[in-house]
């Protein structure tokens, strides 16, 4: 018999509660690490959206310099040996930098522009060409026909080209024709991949142009592309001015690897700040270049976007966490429950507080391995993610924690007696560090670090400290119920209540377990509903109908078409006035931009969600003119002189008018109010028949209008989604759910350790006489009223967190604007479902513990 | 191969000596005396029964002799241990090697998931002591219940338990072995059983053994029956053995303290009414107690 058979007997004749403790660590372990894989994976995929939103010519480190070509390089490749520098030069570059860099590409300008008169039935009457350089045109095309050019000869002529294939074909020019004076074009290429980001920096390389002059007709604009040795020689027998544009390529997917966007942005800074030196050999002459790029303020905007993100993250995060480690310690606490009278018997026998100590600290450490090592592997199944082996090590941190936590639990006598004073103490100061945090996060800056912060620890403060007031003062209302239901024949409800007041089973954690929970799951739906309404609305805000058509004159005819259109049902024009008019009153004068619309646009306006329910008023005819303020404009009065327009009624104001690109103050007036201005309206807002699919009714109409912009409220919402929006979506629903269950694990553990006691009142309740239906009511009568209460608070306080965060947190990036509180009804009758079946399942779990009768009273 | 060796003491007294014994507890506002100046003294071997009613502060007195509670006033010794100034350290060495206790609930004793070898191997582990296997066979065997070492207590009657709990406190050969009502869930025969073997504990290896119960029965297994009252011994009954066991002579005393107080067994007062007051008369060789009926017209 040894220390460690008495601990192996021990688990094989009663393994639940270490196996329930083993299941709470893994848990615990699993949310701490996933929260930083969830973390990381929602900074990368911020990062990967926000590099792969910008252009290739936005993002791409570039450098430009210019230098002639010398007759005697013969035999010299610059172009070779100025690749071959600059991929020395990113080489060099430390990470996360130098693996962001893609290989270096270099084109240049080496003559033209040349302007030819092709023949008439090509149909141009101008072909614009220019001549240049592609370092790597060969790997990144495909020859159509001929030869790649030969490499220039100094002072002869032709010099061989190859063109796009498609501008070629278009102009017809075969293989071996004069391209242009001086050229023999020797081949036609097409890209390889054309939606390859590099060919926006060659751009004729992929498709001509067409420039439409409607006095002379249409223009084609191509380029030759002779050997790179030409950066050497010249060509067409030109020395002209080369300007060489060298860039490297970045890989928004590559991007989203770079794990630290600070380091990144500094090494960016240093880059893009300092000269750089392309020693490209004893042949080729050395430059100085510097390089430039957008993609700094992309990553200044992306770390705001990161780090407001992963706060919120944290924030919603934060009460899963501490609910895996409230049921970490309910689990510890049953376990200690079960084994009660055991350690009071091997104490009795001798057993020291070291030794009580030791051994369950060594059965604590092995079921903290374990469960550390499988909510480990979980986490990391659920959510593989390279270069995380450093969590390892807050693995093995959080056992060790842990493992200490559950022996000081499992080692206690459980009567731990906490001076009242110091409790007070305690509790004022977790009172006074929230209102404290709270305050702070109101007056902050959204998006700065601190704010960030703050957005973490406030709902945590916020919630322990109002379950610790609800703590003090539960006993108050309970003992109010208490005192009314004494007069009435309910004594199981009487009997429930004062065991509730004086004596809860579950005690503080179970309270704390439903705060917490309940909080964190109305705080995650309430979040999910108000910034998908938010950025619903802003949607709908920038559309201002179901179809927004903007780009040509709509005349009278061009509505007649659109009208015309299958599924469509009113069209709205909004035409601008003037872009700034004196609006007088008689106590002030304030300038607007003053816009004229169709009457119809009451009709569109009310088919969406945002109708600023414009007055009739406005659309009927008399003098003085109806017009309707908005924006920054706010008349005094309703009677005014508006210039260009005379005297006004003004009928009111609007905060803005969807659809329509006003700024600051404006005023709105009916179309018939300025003559034919109506027709030189750029804009149009379609509604659409009830039925019919905005999506294909948006089609028709870019059909009959191809060089109008067409687009539907669902366009404008998925273009500004935000690349993470999912994923962080997906996080907090799933944080909101793991609340409630874990809520509901600790607090079924919390009522399980209390159960004894509880069977003990009931059997004594049996001797007296009491009915076995009367017992179990008063069993709902205690955990109800403690629930409910409990469950109250936390639906007040997830609501006002939410507030909260959304007032300090700047979401415009999620949201494309100010985002409000905004509840959806069937997500949050889901939440709240989900939270009265834990209820629910709760009570039955109590009754069902206590439904053993004694055995005296036969089954 | 039963056979244990004999308690060792390296102390020289009573095992057991309580001198004015006093224990308070505080409730809410209110005080409860449980032992008001006890005082009571077993010799090493002895094996003696502590009856009372319930409250009478029997188990209180348990609770201080077993190292679990202290006293407020007075003082107690067991097995040479002042128990009044004894550190946290000294407490577990004493529960360890010099008191054994077995309670009333079988199922309190011993641990349901190991054997009876193993529950009796539990302390000396705890104490960490070597020959664990050898004397817990051996202890089983003076108990006579060597061939269910192999059973956990579930497979075991109710006087099985008891008698391998009787081992399990044996088992670092403690000098004082502490009963608290040791035969209350068992039926007659098992209880004799029981208290039989402390008796062959006690002769075997000169353990003393203070058996504390509300069944006046246990008087007749034991040598020394003494009464506790109110918080104090009262009197004390002396029953002598011939060689087969049965009971020879039965002699009664009242206890006298060392204030010279001494309590009447409450069957004298009733039948002669004594109340209030007394009149004591002293002869040469005793003191006689009459009714203080003279002072009845006083009054």
């Amino acid at each position: 018999m040894t220390f460690l058979r008495l601990v192996v007997r021990r688990l094989r004749d009663d393994p639940w509660p270490a196996v329930l403790l083993t299941a709470a660590v893994a848990v615990a372990v699993a949310l701490a690490t996933l929260l930083p894989r969830t973390a990381a994976d929602l900074r990368a995929e911020t990062l990967r959206g926000a590099v792969a939103s910008t252009s290739a010519q936005q993002r791409d480190l570039m450098a430009q310099w210019t230098d002639r070509p010398r007759l005697d390089d013969r035999g010299a490749d610059p172009a070779s040996d100025y690749l071959a520098a600059a991929d020395e030069l990113r080489h060099e570059q430390p990470r996360p930098l130098g693996e962001l860099l893609g290989a270096p590409e270099l084109v240049a300008d080496v003559g033209g522009p040349i302007s030819l008169t092709p023949p008439v039935e090509t149909g141009y009457y101008r072909v614009g060409i220019d001549v240049q350089v592609d370092a790597r045109l060969q790997e990144h095309s495909e020859l159509v026909t001929g030869t790649w050019p030969a490499p220039p000869v100094p002072d002869e002529e032709p010099t061989e080209v190859v063109m796009l294939a498609d501008a070629a074909d278009r102009l017809g020019w075969a293989v071996g024709d004069e391209a242009a004076p001086g050229t023999r074009l020797a081949g036609t290429f097409r890209p390889v991949a054309p939606d390859d980001p590099r060919w926006e920096h060659v751009p004729r390389a992929v498709r001509y142009a067409e420039l439409v002059d409607p006095n002379r007709g249409t223009e084609l604009v191509t380029a030759l592309y002779v050997h790179p040795a030409a950066l050497a020689v010249g060509a067409i027998g030109q020395r002209p001015q080369i300007t060489h544009h060298l860039w490297y390529g970045l890989d928004p997917g590559a991007a989203a690897t770079a794990a630290d966007l600070g380091l990144l942005s500094s090494q960016l800074s240093g880059f893009l700040g300092s000269s750089h030196t392309l020693a490209a050999g004893d042949e080729t002459p050395e430059v100085e270049i510097r390089f430039y790029s957008e993609l700094g303020r992309t990553l200044e905007s992306v770390a705001t976007q990161q780090r407001t993100l992963v706060a919120l993250l944290a924030a919603v995060a934060t009460g899963p966490l501490a609910l895996s480690a409230l049921v970490v310690g309910t689990a510890a606490r049953l376990v200690r429950e079960r084994r009660r009278t055991v350690t009071a018997l091997t104490m009795a026998r001798g057993l020291s507080p070291r030794q009580l100590a030791l051994s369950t600290g060594a059965e604590s450490a092995a079921l903290a391995t374990v469960g550390a090592l499988l909510g480990h592997a979980g986490a990391a199944l659920a959510m593989p993610m390279a270069s995380m082996s450093w969590q390892w090590a807050v693995t093995a941190a959080l056992a060790v924690v842990l493992a200490l936590g559950i022996t000081a639990m499992l080692a206690s006598e459980g009567r731990v007696a906490t001076p009242r004073r110091l409790l007070l103490a305690a509790e004022l100061a977790v009172l006074l560090l929230a209102v404290t945090a709270t305050v702070l996060l109101l007056r902050g800056t959204p998006g700065d670090a601190r704010t960030d912060l703050l957005a973490i620890g406030a709902p945590v403060l916020i919630t322990v400290g109002a379950t610790l007031v609800v703590w003090r003062y539960h006993g108050a209302p309970l003992r109010a119920l208490a005192r009314r239901l004494a007069g009435g024949r309910g004594l199981p409800r009487l009997l429930g209540v004062l065991r509730a007041a004086r004596e809860p089973s579950g005690g503080i954690v179970a309270m704390l377990a439903v705060v917490t929970g309940v909080s964190m799951a109305f705080l995650g739906t309430s979040l999910s509903s108000s910034l998908a309404r938010s950025a619903e609305d802003a949607a709908w805000s920038a559309n201002g109908a179901e179809i927004n058509v903007s780009g040509p004159r709509m005349s009278g005819e061009i509505v007649e078409r659109i009208r015309l259109v299958d599924g469509v049902e009113e069209v709205a024009r909004v035409a601008r006035v003037a872009d700034s008019a004196a609006l007088s009153t008689s106590s002030e004068v304030t300038y607007v931009g003053v816009w004229a619309a169709d009457e119809e646009l009451t009709e569109v306006y009310a088919d969406t969600p945002l109708d600023p329910r414009l007055p009739l008023e406005l659309f009927e005819d008399g003098v003085p003119t109806a017009v309707v303020a908005g924006g920054s404009a706010r008349p005094a009065g309703t009677a005014g002189e508006l210039a260009g327009i005379g005297p006004v009624r003004i009928l009111g104001h609007r905060e803005s008018l969807p659809g329509v690109g006003t700024q600051s103050g404006w005023a709105l007036v009916a179309a018939d109010a300025v003559g034919d201005v109506i027709d030189d309206a750029a804009l149009a807002l379609v509604s659409v028949t009830d039925g019919a699919s905005q999506d294909d009714v948006a089609a028709a109409l870019r059909a009959q209008l191809p060089t109008a912009v067409v687009t539907t409220a669902g366009d404008q919402l998925d273009s500004r989604r935000m690349p993470a929006a999912g994923s962080f979506g997906a996080a907090v629903s799933w944080a909101g759910v793991g609340a409630v269950l874990l809520m509901l694990v600790a607090v079924v553990s919390a009522e399980a350790a209390g159960a004894e006691a509880r069977r003990r009142a009931l059997e004594l309740l049996a001797a007296l006489g009491m009915p076995a239906r009367d017992r179990r009511r008063s069993i709902v009568w205690e955990v109800a009223p403690l629930f409910l209460l409990s469950m109250v608070v936390g639906v007040a306080l997830g609501l006002g967190t939410a507030v909260l965060l959304l007032r300090a947190l700047d979401f415009s990036f999620i949201t494309g604007a100010e985002a409000s509180l905004a509840l959806d009804p069937g997500s949050m009758a889901a939440t709240a479902g989900l939270v009265v079946g834990s209820f629910v399942l709760v009570v039955a779990t109590a009754r069902g513990r206590s439904r053993r009768r004694p055995a005296w009273e036969g089954s | 191969m039963n056979s244990v060796e004999r308690v060792t003491r390296d102390h020289s007294g009573p095992d057991i000596r309580c001198e004015d014994l006093v224990r308070i507890y505080s409730t809410e506002g209110s005080e409860v005396q449980a032992l008001q100046g006890l005082n009571l003294v077993v010799e090493p071997g002895e094996v003696v029964a502590l009856i009372g009613a319930s409250g009478s502060g029997k188990s209180t007195l348990l609770g201080i002799l077993s190292g679990l509670d202290r006293p407020t006033g007075g003082r107690a010794r067991v097995a040479g241990h002042d128990l009044t100034a004894m550190r946290p350290r000294q407490r577990i060495e004493f529960r360890r090697h010099s008191v054994g206790f077995v309670w009333q609930q079988t199922g309190q004793n011993l641990i349901g998931y190991l054997t009876v070898a193993e529950n009796v191997a539990l302390p000396m582990m705890v104490a960490r002591r070597r020959d664990r296997a050898d004397r817990a066979r051996r202890l089983l065997g003076l108990l006579g219940i060597d061939d269910l070492a192999d059973r956990r207590p579930g497979e075991l009657s109710g006087g099985q338990q008891q008698r391998a709990a009787i081992a399990t406190a044996l088992a670092n050969g403690p000098a004082v072995l502490l009963a608290d009502e040791p035969t209350g869930e068992l039926d007659d025969e098992n209880s004799a059983a029981v208290l039989d073997a402390l008796r062959r504990v006690s002769e075997t290896s000169g353990t003393t053994v203070l058996i504390v119960t509300h069944d006046p029965a246990v008087s007749d297994h034991v040598e020394r029956t003494v009464q506790i009252r109110d918080g104090r011994t009262s009197t004390e009954v002396v029953r002598r053995f011939d060689a087969d066991g049965r009971t020879e002579t039965v002699e009664e005393y009242t206890v006298i303290d060392r204030a010279g107080r001494i309590q009447l067994p409450a069957a004298h007062v009733s039948a002669l009414g004594l109340r209030d007051r007394v009149r004591l008369t002293h002869t040469d060789d005793h003191v006689r107690v009459w009714p203080g009926h003279d002072d009845r017209s006083a009054r």
